[in-house]
């Protein structure tokens, strides 16, 4: 059967100022992935899903279980990684997860599932060390670990790969992907590569409302006929700018550029529409359109 | 429910020397200071006409400014250093996630462990302090329990500022204007709220009325400082 994760109806403002706007969608288990420029209202919605704010109006179902009218926030249900996951510096990664395994009230023997989740995580080298002196993959790499102690329904982490290299980026994509097996892992991202390589569902938020709400496939189908691509000169591109959002360009010599953008009421002359076209560039044809 | 809460501070408690004060260094840090006030005020004791100094509607600068000013002032400055990291790094997100009830009681006991071993430790030497007034009678009692709404306000003031703006520099920028603002003042700009009532010898300068209504409401003010940095805002 699986989890199920439904936001119905939610609002947030701030005073006067609108962030969320009578957003509604549902998730379930597997990765769904939360896009959207800086101002959009992702930290405030993952803000609302963890308890840390309540929004004006709506409800958020997790399991049939109304999260914010649960008293206290169901913390044993939900994991969460912030995205500046930064515990104070003289703490040790395992007094840390000690204290997580305690507030969350879990019942198993507590020695055995940190064991567990240090060797699952490969924090054994570091996990008796204090937390200042970790790199950014291991801080990551606990950040996640404390997040999935008892085995929360929901994880919640907002920019999950954000300052990782590449190598490290590749490794937490695969505890990701692992992780999200049996739970509904919602992951907020500017990393569009991350999100085509791991999720099954994506979300775009703009100004305060879903844009999207579908697959990668389903999102690149739907942007695909208003791509538009043309081989051009420069003096052609620079008139095109004036007219058109150009999304995408590639030198292919001195004077001589590829470029997509986004089809308006005129057709631009000789400009043609691909069969394929990147994640990238649909999600800016969704944030533009 | 009521089960659940305690088991959480429990919870708090138990960690508490792992999380929050790792090895007991801020708790040792007090301890020295509240030594260092002990040791000076057995070297140092108030004069023994200060009874009769009082009662002059004298100014007791250079007597009570100790107990009025700086011990108060150490407390706030260690409740700064105790809360300076959990918003240097936004940790402060992380640990209200954990503690999700609407009033952040973990920030409270943090508060109070510090006010309290500066009270006491304030009381005890103050009792030492003023001996050649009186010792361990209900005057020195008197004189030594006096100063503590000081110690409570100014660690409050301290941890609400931070707790508001989520800055703890904010907080030693408000407070350190405040106090200097009272202190050389001598209490007239803040009247009411000045910490300074003992310095300023409001209870014969002005009346005993007006001193105790002070005392009350620096501590009333304390109350409301401490219940708006702990009531999480959701």
């Amino acid at each position: 059967m699986g989890n199920h994760l439904s936001i119905e109806n939610v609002s947030f403002s701030y005073g006067k100022n609108v962030v969320l706007d009578n957003i509604s969608f549902a998730c379930r288990d597997g990765i769904t992935a939360l896009l959207g420029n800086n101002g959009a209202g992702k930290t405030t919605l993952m803000n609302l899903l963890t308890g840390l704010k309540k929004p004006s109006r709506g409800r958020i179902m997790l399991n049939g279980i109304d999260l914010l009218k649960t008293k206290p926030y169901p913390i044993d249900q939900v994991g969460y990684l912030p995205q500046t996951f930064d515990m104070y510096g003289n703490v040790t990664g395992y007094d840390l997860l000690s204290y997580v395994f305690d507030l969350k009230k879990i019942k198993t023997n507590k020695k055995e599932t940190i064991d567990e989740i240090v060797e699952r995580f490969h924090l054994g080298p570091v996990i008796h060390q204090r937390i200042g002196k970790y790199s950014g993959g291991y801080k990551r790499r606990l950040g996640i670990a404390q997040a999935v102690i008892g085995k929360p329904t929901l994880l919640i982490i907002d920019e999950p790969t954000a300052g990782l290299d590449p190598e490290e980026r590749a490794q937490f994509r695969s505890y990701l992907s692992e992780i999200s097996n049996d739970a509904i892992t919602l992951i907020s991202t500017h990393i569009i590569e991350d999100v085509e390589l791991y999720s099954q569902q994506i979300i775009i938020l703009k100004d305060h409302s879903i844009a999207f709400d579908g697959s990668v496939a389903e999102m690149i189908s739907e942007s695909i006929p208003y791509i538009r691509t043309l081989e051009t000169d420069f003096s052609t591109l620079m008139a095109l700018r004036k007219k058109v959002t150009v999304i995408e360009e590639k030198r292919l010599s001195t004077d001589r550029y590829k470029i997509r953008f986004i089809k308006n009421e005129q057709d631009v002359a000789d400009s043609y529409q691909e069969k394929e076209i990147s994640l990238e560039n649909a999600y800016i044809y969704f944030q533009n359109r | 429910m009521r089960t659940s809460i305690f088991k959480t501070d429990n919870v708090f408690f138990n960690h508490y020397f792992k999380i929050y004060d790792i090895r007991g260094f801020k708790l040792i840090l007090t301890l020295a200071l509240l030594l260092l006030l002990f040791v000076y005020s057995v070297l140092f004791p108030a004069p023994s006409n200060y009874l009769i100094s009082i009662k002059a509607k004298n100014l007791l600068k250079g007597v009570d400014d100790l107990y009025d000013y700086a011990v108060p002032l150490l407390a706030a400055l260690m409740t700064a250093f105790a809360f300076f990291n959990d918003y240097k790094n936004q940790t402060y997100r992380f640990l209200a996630f954990y503690h999700p009830a609407s009033f952040n009681r973990p920030m409270v006991y943090r508060w109070a462990i510090i006010v309290f071993l500066f009270c006491i430790g304030s009381f005890v030497s103050a009792g030492f302090y003023y001996r050649n007034v009186s010792f361990f009678g209900l005057i020195g009692f008197l004189l030594s329990v006096r100063f503590l709404p000081n110690i409570v306000f100014l660690s409050a003031l301290m941890l609400c500022i931070i707790a508001l703006t989520k800055n703890s520099y904010a907080g030693l920028f408000v407070t350190l204007v405040y106090f200097v603002l009272d202190l050389y003042s001598d209490g007239r700009l803040f009247k009411l709220f000045s910490m300074g009532a003992n310095t300023a010898n409001f209870y014969y300068a002005i009346s005993p009325e007006y001193f105790l209504f002070n005392r009350l409401l620096i501590c009333l003010a304390a109350g409301c400082f401490l219940g708006l940095a702990c009531y999480q805002r959701r």
